[in-house]
């Protein structure tokens, strides 16, 4: 008896030395992973010529605001916040809307060729942007969507990883549902809307979550589309800001990289907590 | 006021007699279209002076500024020229497009550009307005193709030796002579080197046309004088880049050049002396507010002396254009002084020095900026060679100058297979196929 | 009867035409998009000479015969499996690594503080913190070399030297994509039912039987999708090369995918880049035929 305690005792001693041990090494971990971070924040606030001096700073020693506000000044910077932003909201709202339409015909509905098409669409999981880029810029050429947003928006309305999330999660709804549904005399569209939707929220947020990532960080795209500076994305912007006129001013670049970010901090913030359960329910799990 | 009455009469007279379209042409000014390289910069005030300055001349013509930035691998205006291209293709060209030296030949031999020699003929009146005869002939010479003009320079960059005042101060070295030589230069390293100020002697050229200005100062070249074939792996040029190697790897006069830190952005934080470039990084030096620490003088001089690189940008019209005679004037105008005065107030040296010179004068960022001007009034320059294969060739250029600042390849092995690259893309090139183009080819200017 | 019949099959073509409106959408896109110009690329452009300003004209094998005397192509393949077979690794077993570490943290709070830390890079917009990450690496006046030097240590050439390039680009890769595969194995290992982990614990098995005996076979499926996604995703790598080094040194960590927009967007070379994209499709088509083909071996569906 008092031999089996102190067994019990021993590991329970054990596991918190390995909860210590994971948590020091995590701590330790995560705090190179925001390394980065309050580098560049600290660097934004120096006075410009001190940028490059060592040793650096992690924290802020300065606290020069108005290198923030001379970014606004110098660069069109606001321009290229609106433009990303709007791109990169049609594309998740309107690309929501197609891709959910889709994962609930294939998921609920029955027509010929239904998995072919499926399968057609998932493909584009593993076709490399590049290995076509060529020939859609032509295509693009011929519609005259060079140098316009069209260009960054249309390709990405179409969303086959989106489709297989929510594919799966709009399969896990009761065929009997939807049947009822029909019986009560609702269209197939109200089906959709008023039951699936609502079922799968979380997968479709994630869904968007994701869409909103990927397109936010979009830049082959822009580099090979975009003419005009005034219809830049962000990421085209950043890289003007760090690669031309502001030579030298360390300080101001970091101070337009830390702005850059607000708007995903923002989304990820809102769209975290959806994340694990989003994409447990798409059956995208152990 | 009058200028308006006058407007008014004449498209009263021409409705009488012609037709009302006349009419209305003169209430609704001809658009034109102008595609500007740019570094992503904010413009707007400038361009408003600009305009206003323009339309008080021309009411019935309305610029339309389009602003195109590229991204900077190879070099920028090679990026820009392709979005120029694209805007061809997809039919949403510019009328007018500001265009390097290096894309003329491409431009002129795709048959884009349009002559502007009939033009110039009929109007001697502009052209005394913008001081045409105080240009260089040689740079305006860079813009002819065939024997047909394509457009007036209005920037034009000689490649000149940078140098910070205060470092040089601080390490007690003065100010180096306008006709020094490479060996005074390698004395002034080793100087800087000794004094133990915090900066590093100088800045390896990371911009080829900045490079070839050294490579001319030794009587080098990247290409042989007919632009048929490559010279890089001359003895001269192995001497220049064993130079810049050395100082790197053995003597430590310079970093290594990073993506990340350009060049100019050393010479701006002061931790580098010196560096070679043309008038257009003033801009950084007065957005880093460095006034007067600046001072420039000739590239050190090798076996052919203080010989540099330079080149000359303008405004070209595109045959595309619906209204040739208005972009033209457009093109034209904008090689005068007011566009110079507004957009080369800091940046690239204007072309003509009527008032390049004053200009220069009243930024106070650069000393001893007449040397830029200098460089062409006794022809030590070169113009940087650039066949229409010059995209090919750029990518070339600043693969194997990366190789051989990285310390990847011995010099000479590097300098060969740059060789032979090069004249591979001179073997597979389409611009060299018939009779005529070589004609054209062989007919560009080359000093 | 008849009529019968009739409003069945009117019912049958009425659910076909409703599921492929629902459908159209996104068939639509994905095909003037996607479907065609990839179609294009393997059937025409990369049999062709072209450019913005050149018509297509047909040249045969010509630019297959140009990939043998193209002196970087070489270079380029070899780059890109160096990247993968380095960056791929990284991705699937230090996000499993990570994951299961996480997962081990009693303290919820701990737990959920760690997953939002690690996922955070992947937010942030990569062509701005790229920026940071150069000037971190910089061998002169970088962080990271002022590190090393303040400990005593060597200056590390990071991005100035081809032996080092590829290695800081996967660092840089593992730091702002790894919480993809994080992500997903730790939903994996959440989804594990306590339940089974415990029993095996009675029956007296320890921390590593349970590992290798319950969650990791619990865990191929996603494993195999974090494999497959990396695996594609590594193979067209151009942001971060592209960013960090532009290529370079020289063209030593230049990618197929960057030559690509070398050759056609630089250079103007249409055709040629039309046939290094087919090149990298193939690949990818090969590499996922290969990984579904193996997947029966080792991917466990039946114990969810």
């Amino acid at each position: 008896m008092t031999e089996k305690k102190t067994k019990k005792k021993n590991s329970i001693g054990k596991e918190r030395l390995i909860q210590v041990v994971l948590n020091t090494i995590l701590i330790i971990f995560g705090l190179l992973f925001l390394m980065p971070f309050f580098w560049a924040f600290s660097t934004s606030l120096r006075l410009p010529k001190n940028s490059f001096d060592l040793p650096p700073s992690f924290f802020p020693t300065d606290w020069r605001w108005g290198n923030y506000a001379h970014i606004f000044k110098a660069f069109d910077f606001l321009q290229f916040f609106k433009n990303s932003i709007k791109i990169t909201f049609v594309i998740v709202f309107v690309g929501i809307f197609f891709t959910t339409l889709a994962a609930f015909a294939v998921a609920k509905l029955n027509f010929i060729g239904k998995n072919l098409l499926f399968f057609y669409i998932i493909t584009g999981l593993m076709i490399p942007f590049q290995s076509y880029a060529i020939a859609q810029f032509m295509i693009m050429n011929k519609l005259k969507f060079v140098n316009s947003h069209w260009a960054l928006i249309l390709p990405y309305l179409a969303n086959p990883f989106g489709l297989f999330l929510v594919t799966q999660n709009m399969r896990s709804i009761p065929d009997s549902y939807v049947e009822a549904a029909v019986i009560d005399g609702c269209s197939k569209f109200r089906v959709y809307w008023n039951i699936a939707v609502p079922m799968c929220i979380p997968t479709i947020v994630v869904t968007c979550f994701m869409k909103f990532i990927e397109q936010w960080n979009n830049f082959f795209a822009p580099l090979i589309y975009i003419n005009s500076t005034e219809k830049f994305t962000l990421t085209m912007g950043m890289q003007s800001l760090k690669g031309f006129r502001s030579a030298g001013s360390l300080a101001y670049i970091l101070a337009g990289v830390m702005i850059s970010m607000t708007v995903p901090t923002l989304v990820y913030a809102f769209g975290q907590n959806f994340l694990t359960r989003g994409i447990s329910l798409s059956g995208l799990k152990g | 006021m009058k200028k308006k009455i006058w407007a008014v009469l004449l498209g009263l007279s021409m409705a009488l007699g012609l037709t009302g379209v006349s009419a209305v042409a003169a209430e609704d000014p001809v658009h034109i279209r102008v595609a500007l390289f740019t570094d992503g910069a904010d413009m707007t005030d400038s361009q408003k002076q600009v305009f206003d300055a323009f339309k008080e001349e021309y009411p019935e013509i309305e610029p339309e500024f389009e602003y195109i930035t590229s991204d900077s691998y190879g070099s920028n205006w090679n990026g820009y020229l392709m979005k120029i291209q694209t805007m061809i293709a997809s039919g949403n060209e510019p009328d007018v497009a500001a265009l390097g030296l290096e894309g003329v030949a491409f431009l002129a031999m795709n048959g884009l550009g349009l002559p502007i020699d009939d033009y110039i003929a009929a109007h001697p009146e502009e052209m005394e307005a913008i001081s045409y005869d105080a240009l260089s002939t040689d740079l305006v010479d860079i813009f002819r193709v065939d024997g047909k003009l394509y457009g007036v320079p209005y920037e034009a960059n000689s490649v000149v030796t940078h140098i910070r005042k205060d470092i040089f101060e601080e390490a007690g070295i003065a100010l180096p002579a306008d006709d020094w030589t490479w060996d005074d230069f390698k004395d002034i390293c080793a100087q800087i080197k000794a004094s133990g100020v915090d900066a590093y002697a100088f800045g390896v050229p990371q911009n080829f046309f900045c490079l070839q200005a050294l490579l001319y100062s030794e009587g080098g070249a990247p290409l042989n004088d007919d632009w048929t074939e490559a010279a890089i792996n001359s003895e001269a040029c192995n001497k220049v880049f064993s130079f810049l190697h050395d100082s790197i790897w053995v003597d430590e006069y310079a970093p290594q050049p990073s993506d990340t830190i350009s060049d100019v952005e050393l010479i701006v934080q002061g931790k580098t002396a010196m560096g070679w470039w043309g008038r257009w990084v003033s801009d950084d030096y007065n957005s880093s507010e460095l006034y007067d620490t600046i001072y420039v003088t000739n590239v050190p001089g090798g076996a052919a002396g203080n010989t540099t690189c330079a080149g000359s940008a303008g405004f070209v019209v595109l045959n595309t254009t619906e209204h040739p005679e208005e972009a033209t004037k457009v093109a034209l105008w904008a090689a005068g002084p007011t566009y110079s005065q507004v957009f080369l107030k800091t940046g690239s040296l204007p072309a003509n020095p009527t008032w390049g010179e004053e200009i220069c004068a009243t930024d106070g960022i650069i000393d001893n900026y007449q040397i830029m001007y200098d460089v062409y009034n006794n022809g030590t320059w070169r113009r940087s060679q650039d066949p229409p294969e010059y995209a090919d060739l750029a990518n070339v250029y600043a693969k194997y100058m990366d190789i051989i600042y990285a310390d990847q390849e011995p010099v000479a092995q590097a300098l060969d297979e740059a060789a032979a690259e090069i004249n591979q893309i001179f073997e597979e090139s389409s611009y060299r196929t018939t009779e005529e183009d070589l004609a054209v080819i062989d007919g560009l200017f080359k000093n | 009867m008849n009529t019968k019949t009739i409003s069945a099959r009117q019912r049958k073509i009425r659910d076909n035409v409703t599921g492929y409106l629902f459908m159209a959408p996104t068939v639509f896109f994905y095909t003037v998009f996607t479907g065609i110009p990839l179609l294009m690329t393997v059937f025409v452009l990369s049999f062709s000479d072209f450019s913005l300003l050149k018509p297509i004209t047909f040249i045969g094998l010509k630019n297959f015969r140009s990939l043998f005397t193209d002196p970087d192509f070489r270079t380029v393949m070899l780059n890109t499996l160096k990247f993968v077979s380095i960056i791929a690794p990284v991705h699937i077993i230090g996000g499993l690594v990570l994951a299961l570490a996480v997962n081990g943290v009693k303290n919820r709070r701990l737990q959920g503080v760690y997953r939002i830390l690690f996922y955070f890079p992947l937010v942030v917009t990569t062509s701005a913190i790229v920026i940071v990450w150069g000037y971190l690496y910089d061998k002169d006046f970088g962080v990271f070399n002022w590190m090393i030097t303040t400990l005593g240590g060597k200056r590390v050439n990071w991005l100035g030297d081809s032996r080092w390039a590829l290695l800081s680009i996967a660092i840089f890769s593992a730091w702002k994509f790894i919480g993809n595969a994080f992500l997903y194995y730790y939903i994996g290992l959440q989804n594990i039912p306590e339940t089974q982990i415990e029993a095996a614990r009675i029956d007296g098995a320890n921390r590593w039987q349970c590992l290798f005996r319950i969650q990791i076979p619990l865990l191929t499926p996603t494993i195999f999708f974090v494999v497959v996604t990396t695996l594609i995703n590594c193979f067209q790598i151009f942001d971060e090369t592209y960013f960090l080094t532009k290529g370079g040194p020289g063209v030593s960590s230049q990618t197929i995918a960057m030559h690509i927009y070398r050759k056609g967007f630089q250079e103007y070379h249409f055709g040629y880049a039309s046939t290094l994209g087919l090149i990298l499709f193939i690949i990818v088509l090969i590499v996922t035929i290969i990984m579904f083909a193996g997947q029966n071996k080792w991917v466990n569906y039946d114990m969810e």
